[in-house]
This record gives structure tokens, C-alpha cells and sequence, in this order.
């Protein structure tokens, strides 16, 4: 139980918990079936990718594509269904995966290869991905998704189907990080990466399965993506891979590398849409979204590096104690 | 030696390349500016626009800037004066940004007319095509969402980005006529989509929640009506909350089948990209637009001062949303 | 070909190469675009990208990052944009922007060398909050009505060149001379090259930090008041759609990521490119979109270009396979 209360994660929940409690105060349509069920069905496609950025990130890596990839994806499926003879679910959904492949390895080997760091390369081909659709389409949006396609998206039995995606993306991800040796190799190249590779870790395997994976969810996310809204915006969702990194950092995810869970990154994601909403509800302007967002980033991080700090110097100080 | 040599054929071959011109027939270059490139409406308007270029033998230009940047509309506008063009049509996304180049332009003698939106200083344009007065529209598309929300009740107004002139005067009118007409109508929010509809979908959503008495919701920019009406259905409130705005036949099309959307209000923006281009090749032929003038695939237009106005204005409900193509 | 191998690293002449290509590329597709008038009008629009950058490139530097930058701007922006409006005169509207952008590097400085939060995630934090905080002041709404007064800064020409390219260029060279001949610059990329030796070597890296982290936004500050003088107008978002074309301009330019290297000239011919290939995309009439893809294609094919290069010329692989 000591465990549970110490860890970081907790934290978040504790103060997502409040934060919630507060705002149904404030308005009691906050806590309403619909309200909860649209905050959460918004926040799928983030939070997909943001399952992605956590492996990312604890690899002490970055993709600053993913948002970029995940409209490339969304915009080739929604022409798909709209133009091709054998466009049905599966299909669609076999696209969406191998379009996330693509872009996924593509960053993958350069990164791995090539030893560039991965902020220049995922830079470049966040840029690459988003042109590349927008001159294909002129910026044109692509509207009327087939209703098969967009029925994937709707709510059955009082149960979203994007929340089932989510779910099952976010078991994955925590089943790889914690079961597979690919998981343990994530951390190990994350924690100390030169220690890593003496114990036999295949850092460019590692990295590059990283990417990729990272990729795949982009893919899977842009299918998401395009269910829930039924058209597709190429030159939309700007900014959507600063939410992703933002939600894991809040989460607990070190961006330095090396430690991380899913867990933490579900409840980032959660209170990114709270606040969002929350400052509707409250009656906010929405301009004032993006201070908030920036002030509980700030607050959120420099509270994890204190605590990092102290939690250091405690145990310098053990250390001399032993000395003496 | 050789690097000599090199050089030198580098140097004539810039030369050669400087001095060659091109020598096109006598035609117009017309540079036809949206606020932004991709929006289906202005999308439309190209195409219009483009073919009215091939009907009267000008050039046509489209291009604008990607994201609804004032600051990037200027650089093109001054691209646009740069390679020599005869005239610029704009709709500017910022009404007094885009003034200093616009001031450049008409340095250089380039003719300059405004469409479907206007800049503050008049003086900078020689004319201004529009759909039909602001006041008017405005006025029309308050008397149309009152009918449906029976003149009472909470209401929200989504415009595209706060400084875009046109929005903002159609949103001023139509307030101010709801305030001096239906007093048992209050507009509780006034939100920016930004031209974004999953921002559109996600404001509208978040005034249900907010506003639980809501009872209609305007949108006065293309993408927000279509996205208001999606998150309305998804509620399950077709018909209870009031959708109606200025949106496309075919993007309205769906929402007004089932429901979630009552009425479209607009004109077609391909006969005004069309109407554009014909005034910017009247005016540089010497030429003006008269008063009742039949111009061709237009119609019949009025002309205000320096406003020249297409006169169609339609509502599109389930009844006629088949009859339009665009 | 012997002689410009010791002068100039690999980077520098493929930075060089890719620069002459463009160029010619540019030369050849369209009549106008050598004009003084293009030229000019060139400089006149890569002036704001281009301070910022050099502003970046001292942050990189010391092997940080500033995402804030392109928020920055667009608060000063507005900073200035209300003092004008306001009735404060041009210098009292300057001095409180430029005091709002030593607050914001100081700010990052805070979070990253003293509360020592990774400089990526404290400046994605501040990104947001100053963007938050020009939103806030200006209401989301664009601030118009500047005096005439101030057009000079975005709209003056002497000489015929355009005010914002003689800063440019009277920046860049201070940059240059504060980086290479003050023992500042040296410790700059001292702590870019390893922190803790900067350190131990006495250099008060705290101190340093601080004043590279407000360079660069003062950088971003002078940038806004440009755009804002140049468009008559002040939006909050000024600014934002330069941060990764600025950022890939520098490194582009030669300057690691990881700190240490670099410098100014690489940035300046860096932003360059990128402005000629919007500039003659423009002028050509191929549609913006392209631009998008171009700009990231060339940072791509450079940087991976270049590390091939390296790797051959070591023969050793750096990671064990």
C-alpha cells in the first residue's frame, strides 16, 4: 500500500481526483454521461498517440511526428473509403496499420542508422508526412467518410467504441513495456544507454522497434480519428504531438529516459481533457486554455525535478553518513 | 584556367537567364487571394474563378496562405507584387494587417480589389465584391435562426478567427438585431473556430455542457455549422437545439437530411470567386460595373458606392439542398 | 579543392552547395528573381525568422533548446502592440517589450539551470504560457491601429535597404564577435560541449544560462516588434509558425543539437535557403504546400547526407550492430 501512495503516478490521480471534485461543484453537468463521454472520446486519438510517445520518450528519445503521421494516415483512409471497390472495415483497418508501419520504420531506420538525433529527423519527416498529403489533397478537406466507416467511431450500449480502442492500446503498450524483452530494452537503453550495450542490448534494434511501434499507434490513431469526426482536415490537428509529449510528461514520464508507465500517461491524457473542459464548463474563455495548460506543465515538471533532486541528495547524504 | 571558364558560362548563363522574357500575349495576370487555401468554400471559388479566367482570356492565380496566418498573406501579396502581376484580388484575413502591402501594391500601379471580405482603409481598393451588405446578411441570418428557435431562448455564435472582418460584422448585425427585435433571446457565448470544425465540433460540445438550457447555435464561418450539427446528433438533440449559418449545399446537405442542422444561408462562392475576377478584367479594361448590371454565370449584381453585390442570397433547407452544386 | 578542405568543415560546403543550388535554381525560373526588388522584398520577409534563429542558435548552443521562442515574439508583439496603442510613445512601448522578454528568458533560465528542469519540456511548458498569457492580454483578438510612428522599424528603407536587413546583418555580426572574441562565447560553448568540465573549470555556468536564454529572447522581442511594424497589426500568434523552420535552420547551419558547435553564419545562410525556396515557390506559382514538404525533405537529405559522409570518412560505425 506504502508503495502505491509513494509512487509518482499517484500523485497525478490524486490531483485529477480533486480537480474533478471541484469542477462538478462548480457545474454538476461536469460529472453528466455526456460530458464524461465526450471528454473521453476527444482525448482517444491523443491518447493513442501519446501511448506511442511514452515508449519514446523513455528510450531518452522524442518524435515530434507524430501528429504529422497520424494525419497522413487519416487523410490516405479516408480517400481510401471513399474511392476504392474494396474499402470495408478490415481493409481499412489493415491500411491504417501498414500507412503507421511505413512512416513509423521510415523514422526508425533513420534514427537507428544514421545516429542523428531523433528530434532533427523526426522534425524533417514531420514536415515530409504533412506536405506530402497536403499537396496530394491541396489542402482540400476530405468530407462525407462512408457510414460504415464512421460507425466504427459511434457508441453502442452506452459504450463508446474509441474508449475499447484506447483501452486496448494502452494494455498493449504496458504488456510490451512490462512483459517483453523489447520492454525491458526500452528502459535499459533509456536508463543508461553505454551500460545497455555491454549488457548485450541491440540499441539500434531497440530503437528502431521503438519508432516503429510508435508509428503503427500513429496509424491506428489517424483510423480512430477519422471515425469520430467523419471528415478529414490534412492540414488539422496541429499541435497535437505537443499534447501527446505534454500528457506523458505529465504522466510521469522522464524525459531524460529511463522511467515511465502507461499507467502515468492514461491519467496525463485524462487531465489534459479535464482542464480542457473544465475551463468550459467553468465558464472560462477559451483563451485562457493555453495559460492553464502551460502553468500545470511548468507546476507538473518542476514539481518532479524537486522531488528527483531531494530524493538525490538524500541519498548523498546516506552515503557520507556511511563514511563517517 | 578551367575555373575560369566555368565561371564565366555560370555568369552568362544567369545572364541569358535574366534577360530572356517571357513574351505571353497581352493577357491579365490576376493573383486571386483566399483568406486560406483548402477551405471547401474558397476551394469552390477557384474553381469559379479559374474558369472565369478561361471565359475572358486572363491568367488566374490562386494562392494563399496555408493556415490562417495574417502575417503569411502579406509576404504573397508581396511575392504577388514582385513577379508583376495586374491586379490583386484579396480576402484579407486580418482587415488592416494586410494595409501596408496593399499600399505597396498600389505604389507599383497594380489594381487592387477586395472580395467577401474588406479591408478598413477603403482607399487602398478600388472595389469590393461582397455577397450581398453585411447589415443585410447579418439581419437575414438572425431572422431565419429566430423563426426556428421561436424567439426565445440561450443562443451561441461561432465565428472563424476573431479578426476576420467579415464574420465579426455578419456576428455584430445579427446580435444587434436579435437585441432590438427578440428581447426573450440571450446570446450567451461568442467563440472563435479558428476555420478548424473539430474545433467547431469540440466548442459546440462544450457549450451543451456549460450552457445546459442552450437552444441554438449560429455559425457565421463555413466549417462550424456542419461540425455544431454533428456534435448536436451525436447528443441526440436534433431539432431540440437550433443549427443554422452560412455552410455549403453539399456540406449541409447530410445535416439537414437528418435533421440536426434546420437551414443553410449562403450564396455561392464560385459565382462570387467568378464575379472577382470579371470586375478585376472589367476594371483593368477601363471599364465599370454598373448598377443592375447582368454579368454572365453571376446574374444580376447592385453596386453601392465602390460595393459591388451579388444579389442571390439563398436558404437551403431539405426542401431545394438537391438543387445546388455546390 | 585541396586548400578549401582545410579551410571549411564538410558541413560548411555542403551548406554551401545546397545554398549555390537553390540559388540557381531560382535564377533560372523566374526572370524576377534576381531584382533588387526581390531581393530586397527577400530580406525584408526572412528578417523576423532569421533574428530568432540566431537567437536559437545561441541556445542550442549550450546545448539546450527554447521552444518558447515562437510564443515569445508574439507576446512581445502584443506587449508592444497595447503600449502603442495605449498612447505610450514608440521608445516607453520598446523598453516594456523588451523587458517582458528579458522576463521570459529569464523565467526559462529559472526552470532550466537552477530548478534544472530538462530545457525541452520546461520551454514546451512556457511555449504554452506565454502564448496563454499574449491570448489573455490581447483577448484573442488582433490589435490594430498602430501609429504611423512606429511603421519605421518593418517599413523604413535606407539606402534602399530595408531597416529590418541592415539589424539583421548589424546582429548577426554582434552575435558573431559576442560568440567567437568574448570569453562569454567561449564558455557558451564550453558548457554546450560538457557541463559538468564547464563547471568544475570554474565557468559560472548559472550565470551564462541566464544570459543566453535571455539573448534569445530578446532575439524573439526585436523579431515581434518587427513583424508588428511590418503589418501594422499585433497578434498573439506571431511567431508560432517560425519555431521548426527556425529550428531546422539552425541545425541545418551546421549547429549540433546536442551544443557545443556551431554558429551564426550556418544559421543566416540556413534561414536563407529556406526563405528562397518559399520565395520562389511564390513567384513560380507552385502552390505553398509544396513549401512544407521542401523545407523538410532539405533538412532531412542534408543532415543525413553529411552523416553518411562522416561515417564513411571514420570508417568505424559508431553503435555496435
Amino acid at each position: 500500500m506504502k508503495k502505491i501512495l509513494e509512487k509518482r503516478e499517484t500523485g497525478v490521480f490524486l490531483i485529477l481526483l480533486l480537480l474533478c471534485f471541484g469542477l462538478s461543484l462548480y457545474s454538476p453537468s461536469f460529472l453528466s454521461y455526456t460530458n464524461i463521454k465526450n471528454v473521453l472520446v476527444n482525448s482517444v486519438p491523443v491518447g493513442i498517440m501519446a501511448a506511442g510517445m511514452t515508449i519514446v520518450l523513455i528510450t531518452a528519445g522524442i518524435d515530434v511526428s507524430v501528429a504529422s503521421q497520424m494525419m497522413f494516415s487519416a487523410t490516405w483512409l479516408a480517400i481510401f473509403s471513399q474511392n476504392s471497390p474494396i474499402a470495408n472495415p478490415v481493409t481499412v483497418l489493415i491500411l491504417a496499420l501498414v500507412l503507421g508501419a511505413i512512416t513509423g520504420a521510415i523514422n526508425g531506420f533513420l534514427i537507428a542508422a544514421f545516429s542523428i538525433p531523433p528530434i532533427i529527423i523526426t522534425l524533417g519527416t514531420a514536415s515530409i508526412y504533412r506536405g506530402i498529403i497536403l499537396v496530394y489533397t491541396n489542402g482540400r478537406w476530405i468530407m462525407n467518410i462512408p457510414k460504415w466507416f464512421t460507425a466504427l467511431g459511434k457508441t453502442y450500449y452506452n459504450i463508446p467504441l474509441p474508449i475499447i480502442y484506447a483501452l486496448i492500446i494502452f494494455m498493449i503498450t504496458a504488456w510490451i513495456l512490462k512483459h517483453t524483452y523489447f520492454g525491458r530494452s526500452v528502459y535499459a537503453v533509456g536508463g543508461n544507454e553505454n551500460a545497455a550495450r555491454y549488457v548485450g542490448v541491440n540499441i539500434k534494434k531497440t530503437i528502431f522497434l521503438t519508432y516503429f511501434y510508435s508509428g503503427l499507434l500513429c496509424g491506428f490513431a489517424g483510423f480512430v480519428l477519422d471515425a469520430i469526426l467523419g471528415n478529414c482536415q490534412p492540414s488539422g490537428s496541429n499541435g497535437w504531438e505537443m499534447n501527446a509529449i505534454a500528457a506523458a510528461v505529465i504522466g510521469g514520464t522522464n524525459i531524460l529516459g529511463g522511467s515511465g508507465s502507461v499507467i502515468g500517461t492514461v491519467i496525463g491524457v485524462a487531465m489534459m481533457g479535464v482542464i480542457e473542459n473544465g475551463l468550459v464548463v467553468a465558464h472560462i474563455p477559451t483563451y485562457w486554455q493555453k495559460l492553464v495548460y502551460g502553468l500545470i506543465i511548468i507546476a507538473t515538471v518542476t514539481f518532479d525535478v524537486l522531488r528527483r533532486n531531494y530524493a538525490d541528495s538524500k541519498k548523498q547524504m546516506i552515503e557520507i553518513d556511511q563514511e563517517a | 584556367m578551367k575555373k575560369r571558364l566555368a565561371l564565366f558560362a555560370l555568369g552568362a548563363a544567369m545572364m541569358v537567364g535574366m534577360g530572356t522574357t517571357v513574351y505571353a500575349e497581352e493577357e491579365y495576370t490576376i493573383a486571386l487571394i483566399p483568406q486560406q487555401v483548402g477551405i471547401p468554400y474558397f476551394e469552390t471559388s477557384n474553381v469559379w474563378g479559374t474558369k472565369a479566367g478561361e471565359d475572358l482570356g486572363c491568367e488566374v492565380i490562386y494562392t494563399g496562405p496555408t493556415s490562417g496566418d495574417a502575417a503569411a498573406q502579406a509576404n504573397i501579396v508581396q511575392d504577388m507584387i514582385t513577379k508583376g502581376v495586374d491586379c490583386i484580388a484579396i480576402s484579407p484575413l486580418d482587415a488592416s494587417a494586410i494595409e501596408p502591402v496593399l499600399k505597396q501594391a498600389k505604389e507599383e500601379g497594380i489594381k487592387v480589389i477586395t472580395w467577401d471580405s474588406d479591408v478598413t482603409d477603403t482607399s487602398l481598393r478600388e472595389a469590393y465584391v461582397n455577397c450581398c451588405s453585411e447589415k443585410v446578411l447579418g439581419e437575414h441570418l438572425m431572422q431565419r435562426f429566430a423563426e426556428y428557435m421561436g424567439e426565445e431562448g440561450e443562443y451561441a455564435i461561432i465565428t472563424s478567427v476573431l479578426t476576420a472582418q467579415n464574420c465579426s460584422a455578419w456576428a455584430k448585425y445579427a446580435t444587434e438585431y436579435q437585441e432590438a427585435n427578440y428581447p426573450n433571446m440571450t446570446r450567451v457565448a461568442y467563440e472563435p473556430c479558428d476555420d478548424d470544425q473539430s474545433k467547431a465540433y469540440a466548442i459546440t460540445q462544450n457549450l451543451m455542457t456549460a450552457y445546459p438550457e442552450l437552444k441554438g447555435v449560429l455559425g457565421v464561418t463555413t466549417p462550424a455549422p456542419p461540425a455544431a450539427a454533428q456534435a448536436v446528433g451525436e447528443a441526440g438533440k436534433n431539432g431540440e437545439i437550433v443549427v443554422t449559418g452560412v455552410v455549403e449545399a453539399s456540406a449541409a446537405k447530410s445535416y439537414l437530411e437528418d435533421g440536426s442542422m434546420q437551414e443553410a444561408n449562403i450564396w455561392h462562392p464560385g459565382k462570387l470567386g467568378y464575379l472577382a475576377v470579371y470586375t478585376a478584367k472589367t476594371l483593368l479594361d477601363g471599364g465599370e460595373i454598373t448598377d443592375g448590371m447582368d454579368v454572365p454565370e453571376v446574374g444580376v449584381v447592385e453596386v453601392k458606392d465602390d460595393q459591388i453585390i451579388m444579389t442571390e442570397l439563398l436558404d437551403i433547407t431539405t426542401e431545394n439542398v438537391d438543387d445546388f452544386d455546390f | 579543392m585541396e586548400k578549401l578542405r582545410k579551410r571549411f568543415t564538410l558541413h560548411e560546403m555542403v551548406l554551401a552547395g545546397a545554398f549555390l543550388l537553390i540559388f540557381l535554381i531560382g535564377a533560372c525560373s523566374n526572370e524576377n528573381f534576381l531584382s533588387i526588388r526581390n531581393i530586397l522584398s527577400l530580406f525584408q520577409q526572412m528578417s523576423e525568422m532569421g533574428i530568432m534563429a540566431m537567437g536559437l542558435t545561441i541556445v542550442i548552443i549550450t546545448g539546450g533548446m527554447d521552444l518558447s521562442a515562437g510564443t515569445t515574439m508574439g507576446l512581445c508583439a502584443v506587449t508592444s502592440g497595447l503600449c502603442l496603442t495605449k498612447g505610450l510613445g514608440v521608445v516607453p512601448s520598446l523598453i516594456i517589450s523588451l523587458g517582458v522578454a528579458v522576463l521570459c528568458g529569464a523565467m526559462n533560465a529559472v526552470l532550466v539551470a537552477i530548478i534544472r528542469i530538462p530545457p525541452m519540456i520546461a520551454t514546451l511548458g512556457t511555449q504554452m504560457f506565454f502564448l496563454g498569457a499574449a491570448l489573455v492580454l490581447s483577448k484573442g483578438n488582433s490589435i490594430s491601429g498602430i501609429p504611423e510612428s512606429f511603421y519605421f522599424l518593418g517599413q523604413a528603407k535606407i539606402f534602399g535597404m530595408p531597416l529590418q536587413m541592415l539589424l539583421l546583418f548589424g546582429l548577426a555580426i554582434f552575435l558573431m564577435i559576442m560568440l567567437r572574441n568574448t570569453v562569454t562565447g567561449q564558455h557558451i560553448y564550453a558548457i554546450g560541449n560538457n557541463m559538468k568540465a564547464a563547471l568544475f573549470s570554474g565557468i559560472r555556468t548559472k550565470h551564462v544560462l541566464f544570459y543566453s536564454y535571455i539573448m534569445c529572447s530578446v532575439m524573439c522581442c526585436i523579431a515581434g516588434n518587427i513583424q508588428v511594424s511590418r503589418v501594422a497589426t499585433a497578434r498573439a500568434d506571431m511567431g508560432s509558425a517560425f519555431l521548426m523552420t527556425c529550428i531546422s535552420a539552425v541545425v541545418l547551419g551546421g549547429t549540433s543539437i546536442n551544443g557545443g558547435n556551431g554558429g551564426i553564419v550556418g544559421t543566416v545562410v540556413g534561414i536563407m535557403i529556406f526563405a528562397m525556396i518559399g520565395n520562389i515557390m511564390n513567384l513560380v506559382g507552385i502552390s505553398s504546400f509544396w513549401q512544407q514538404l521542401a523545407t523538410g525533405s532539405i533538412l532531412v537529405l542534408v543532415v543525413v547526407f553529411n552523416r553518411m559522409i562522416e561515417m564513411q570518412k571514420y570508417k568505424v560505425k559508431s553503435r555496435k550492430v
